[in-house]
């Protein structure tokens, strides 16, 4: 099944006499269960989709359909229904309050709105036992170290068993264990929990761990990757089409 | 340097106009009240109904001096809230480069534009609100005098001098706190807060001594007038007063830094918490009592004063009207003495009713049954059947009403009726009153205030007693007379020139008399003898202009003084609130992402926004109610209609400002957005 559809979408920002096109004639799919990378040079419009995908930006042309709903006939107060139950937000800078706990804090959004779910104490247990939280349930935001921070982010995303999670660079403040520690949480999501993921990311060796690399360059579809074999062999085959991209050969040693 | 004014001022333009409007605000009523005194010929006519002369011009410049002080001491604290808030950007500027000296000259640059903005609203609404003023006072002075617009080149010089001067200080005080803070401060990230420490037993310890000390304080100002008379030595008073004021203090203070956040930990312990709206107003609240304490404390010391003031001017302004009512229930209430200088010039077209009330002068002891000893409170009392009463009180329907009584009951009359039941009547009951030259003992059965025909005309206290009682009653008579006069120019000046002659009234008041060994004796003039006096000839007229006279000036300082407070403890919350706002302003752009619908957010707002305003305007009434009610013993209870009205108004300002609150903060994020 489509959870992603995304059809010629164009953004143009600008006046009448300098414009400038942030999205030109996208077209791509993520399937149920996927876990899609969107790679692209600074520039390219990822930023500008995935505000799209979360409603916090219209498109000039064309169409999004998410688990079958067309974003752009929403109003305000479907889109934010919308975000509520259907999207799982990941974002680089956590935006966690910093006054609530880390359990009201995973459990905020399934409260925003009654009633409140009735099996809302036992998913918060199973969520942290995934993602390791246990423990820390009871801790404030700035208890934390930066990758339990992402974790509970992840946690939040996840409770509301959301169509997709959209996950804006979410390794970007992590070092380099804490974002393999969060990435290999996210694959478990993704296998056990059958959680489709939306990712964003600069960071190859990032995008290794996703299904499949949908690359954007000046705001249109550029190219596809597909994991077959090995993550060395899909983190090759990532730094190779990055170096297409850019327009030059294969400039970087082999990772890992 | 202009761009960087210029963009600082857009920038930050909510704010400044606000502040420019609220000082422009205060200016205008300083204006108004300086042209009044300005304006000599309006001075004189206010002048003429009152006490002593240049009253009126006195008191209102007092009244500015006050406000004068209170508006620069407001101005320096809003100014240090707003330029706190600037740290950051002052800080990037000057890691770009950007000399403090520079920074410093543009922040004069900018208060003095602020102030020129101040002034100019000021002085444009001062003159609109002048005619106001003028009608205002007039009304509550009851008199006759219509006036314009008032324009005084003088005041408005004067004060454009003195604001410009003073927001030339603001914008000093502002550069010489950018210059002399090291760069590294300002850079510190903001918004970055940390979280507030977690509860514990000693902040819970704290919590309930908070509770304690204020609960303890309310009790006590309650309880005050009859403790404060069990009292017999001048330390111990000042220990209790000293101790509620200090109690009171300290108990508020707590309150806001730890009783009302612990209250709110316990509160998102509960089912509270599984509602996220419910939820993010509990936490947010705790953080904003916990970061805001002094503040609120602030302002609610502020709106407990504004809020006395104002009730107490109400009050007082109630109990002249009613004193006027109570002392001199006629036109003219006469003795038989009185009665012969009275009438002397009075032509008879002019007499539109008469009505005399006979009674009998009897000297008495007030005492007891459950006291061993006599409480030696001897006095003299004005004694009348209850038929004379009842034919008054068909008159008068403000006299209490009175089941017939028995032969040995009596209603008693006294002054100050509140205050003794709440001193050293309330500790016994079963009062009696003995009158030793006929023997005779009544028991006290209804206690009252309201004399008939007003108590300007009685020696001391009056009881009414049964028509046979009062008829075996041998004693000396004494009639008092209530006139009603027509309202022709001549009767005015009649009772003026007659208000001017002082014709009095003595009885014995020796010790013999009093026991009843010897008669009383009434007379014209003062004898040697221990006496008591009372005049005889009573006008209501001249004494109702000076009653509005005095206290229709004092309301009217009351309510500007008031307004000003108020306004001023307005901003300040509104001012931090919206700072507030624009601190949490992520936070609120994250639940928007996650789904949280806006209604939902904009509710959480309006909570967080109208409990903070509650804050001050609960426990500032509950204050304020304390003190309204000791002055209101004190006056002999004159009612607290007023009083109530005058909360209800100051509730309702608040409201206003709470609601332009959400909306500035609404319309900000909009546009930040």
């Amino acid at each position: 099944m489509r959870v992603v559809r995304a059809e010629h979408l164009t953004k143009i920002y600008g006046h009448r006499f300098n414009r400038v096109a942030a999205l030109n004639d996208l077209s791509f799919g993520v399937d149920d269960g996927e876990f899609v990378g969107i790679m692209g040079p600074s520039g390219a419009g990822k930023s500008t989709l995935l505000n799209m995908l979360a409603t916090i930006d219209t498109p000039t042309s064309g169409e999004v359909w998410v688990a079958g709903s067309a974003l752009s006939a929403m109003n305000e107060a479907q889109a934010a229904a919308y975000r509520r139950t259907q999207l799982g937000f990941i974002f680089q800078e956590y935006n966690l309050l910093p006054d609530l706990t880390v359990a009201a804090n995973i459990t905020l959004p399934q409260t925003f709105v009654p009633p409140r779910p009735k099996d809302l104490d036992e998913r918060l247990a199973h969520v942290a036992q995934t993602l390791g939280l246990e423990r820390l349930l009871g801790r404030y935001p700035d208890q934390l170290s930066a990758g339990q921070r992402q974790r509970v982010t992840a946690a939040r995303a996840v409770l509301g068993k959301p169509s997709l999670i959209l996950a804006d660079e979410p390794t970007g403040s992590l070092d380099s264990m804490a974002a393999t520690e969060l990435l290999s949480y996210l694959t478990r999501l993704n296998l056990e929990e059958d959680v489709t993921i939306l990712m964003v990311t600069h960071d190859a060796f990032t995008a290794s761990f996703c299904n499949r690399i949908i690359f954007i360059r000046d705001g249109a579809y550029f190219a596809e990757v597909t994991r077959h074999g090995t993550r060395q062999a899909f983190f090759n085959s990532i730094i190779d089409m990055e170096a297409t991209i850019n327009g030059g050969g294969r400039h970087r040693a082999t990772a890992d | 340097m202009r761009q960087l004014i210029s963009r600082d001022l857009r920038r930050h333009a909510t704010t400044t106009v606000l502040f420019a409007l609220m000082g422009g605000a205060i200016i205008a009523v300083l204006y108004a009240v300086l042209a009044m005194t300005e304006n000599v010929a309006l001075m004189a006519k206010l002048d003429a109904g009152a006490l002593t002369p240049d009253m009126v011009p006195a008191f209102l410049v007092v009244t500015v001096v006050v406000i004068l002080i209170f508006t620069i001491v407001f101005l320096l604290y809003m100014n240090a809230i707003l330029v706190a808030r600037r740290d950051r950007e002052i800080g990037v500027y000057r890691l770009l480069g950007l000399s403090a000296r520079r920074i410093g000259v543009s922040l004069i640059v900018q208060a003095l534009i602020q102030g020129a903005a101040a002034i100019g609203v000021g002085l444009v609404l001062g003159v609109l609100l002048s005619k106001f003023f003028v009608m205002g006072l007039v009304r509550l002075m009851g008199l006759r005098i219509v006036s314009g617009l008032l324009w005084s080149p003088r005041a408005a010089l004067e004060l454009t001098a003195l604001f410009l001067l003073v927001y030339l200080v603001l914008g000093a005080i502002n550069a010489l706190y950018v210059t002399a803070s090291p760069l590294r401060r300002p850079l510190w990230r903001v918004g970055q807060d940390t979280t507030l420490a977690p509860l514990s037993g000693w902040r819970v310890v704290w919590a309930i001594l908070g509770l304690l000390l204020l609960g303890g304080a309310y009790v006590r100002a309650y309880n005050l007038i009859p403790w404060t008379f069990r009292l017999d030595s001048g330390a111990a008073m000042a220990a209790l007063w000293g101790g509620i004021i200090l109690a009171g203090l300290i108990g508020t203070y707590l309150m806001f830094r730890t009783t009302l956040p612990v209250l709110m930990i316990a509160l998102s312990r509960t089912r509270l918490r599984l509602s996220a709206g419910a939820l993010l107003t509990v936490v947010d609240l705790r953080k904003r009592l916990r970061t805001n304490s002094q503040s609120l404390f602030l302002t609610t010391m502020l709106a407990t004063l504004t809020m006395t003031v104002l009730g107490s001017g109400a009050m007082l302004y109630q109990f002249s009207q009613q004193t006027v009512r109570q002392s001199i229930a006629m036109d003219a209430v006469v003795s038989a003495h009185g009665q012969k200088s009275f009438m002397a010039g009075v032509k008879p077209a002019w007499v539109r009713g008469h009505v005399a009330l006979e009674t009998k002068l009897v000297a008495g002891e007030l005492d007891s049954v459950n006291v061993d000893a006599t409480t030696n409170d001897f006095t003299i009392y004005n004694v009348m059947a209850q038929s004379s009463y009842n034919a008054m009180r068909r008159r008068d329907a403000t006299l209490p009403a009175r089941a017939p009584l028995e032969d040995d009951q009596a209603l008693m009359v006294v002054y100050g009726r509140a205050l003794l039941q709440n001193t050293w009547m309330r500790q016994r009951d079963d009062w009696w009153v003995r009158l030793p030259r006929t023997k005779t003992r009544l028991s006290v059965v209804q206690t009252t205030s309201r004399y008939p025909l007003g108590a300007d005309a009685y020696f001391d206290r009056a009881l009414v007693v049964s028509n046979r009682t009062y008829a075996k009653l041998k004693a000396p008579l004494d009639v008092l007379h209530g006139y009603t006069l027509g309202s022709a120019q001549a009767v005015g000046r009649y009772l003026t020139s007659l208000d001017n002659q002082d014709t009095e009234d003595y009885v014995s008041f020796g010790k013999a008399a009093l026991a009843g060994k010897t008669a009383l004796r009434v007379s014209k003039t003062a004898q040697a003898r221990a006496q008591l006096s009372r005049s005889a000839v009573n006008l209501r007229r001249p004494m109702v202009k000076v009653m509005n006279a005095t206290f229709g000036l004092g309301l009217f300082i009351a309510v500007l003084t008031g307004f000003v407070f108020l306004l001023a403890t307005a901003s300040i919350l509104l001012m931090k609130q919206l700072l507030v706002k624009t601190q949490t302003e992520s936070d609120a752009v994250t639940l928007s992402q996650l789904g949280m619908p806006d209604a939902v957010l904009r509710r959480v707002l309006w909570q967080e926004t109208l409990a903070v305003f509650a804050l001050p305007l609960v426990f500032g009434t509950v204050n304020t109610g304390l003190v309204v009610r000791l002055i209101g013993i004190m006056l002999d209870d004159p009612g607290v209609g007023t009083v109530v009205l005058v909360i209800a108004v100051f509730a309702a300002v608040y409201l206003a400002f709470a609601a332009l609150t959400v909306r500035l903060a609404l319309a900000a994020s909009a546009r930040s957005r």
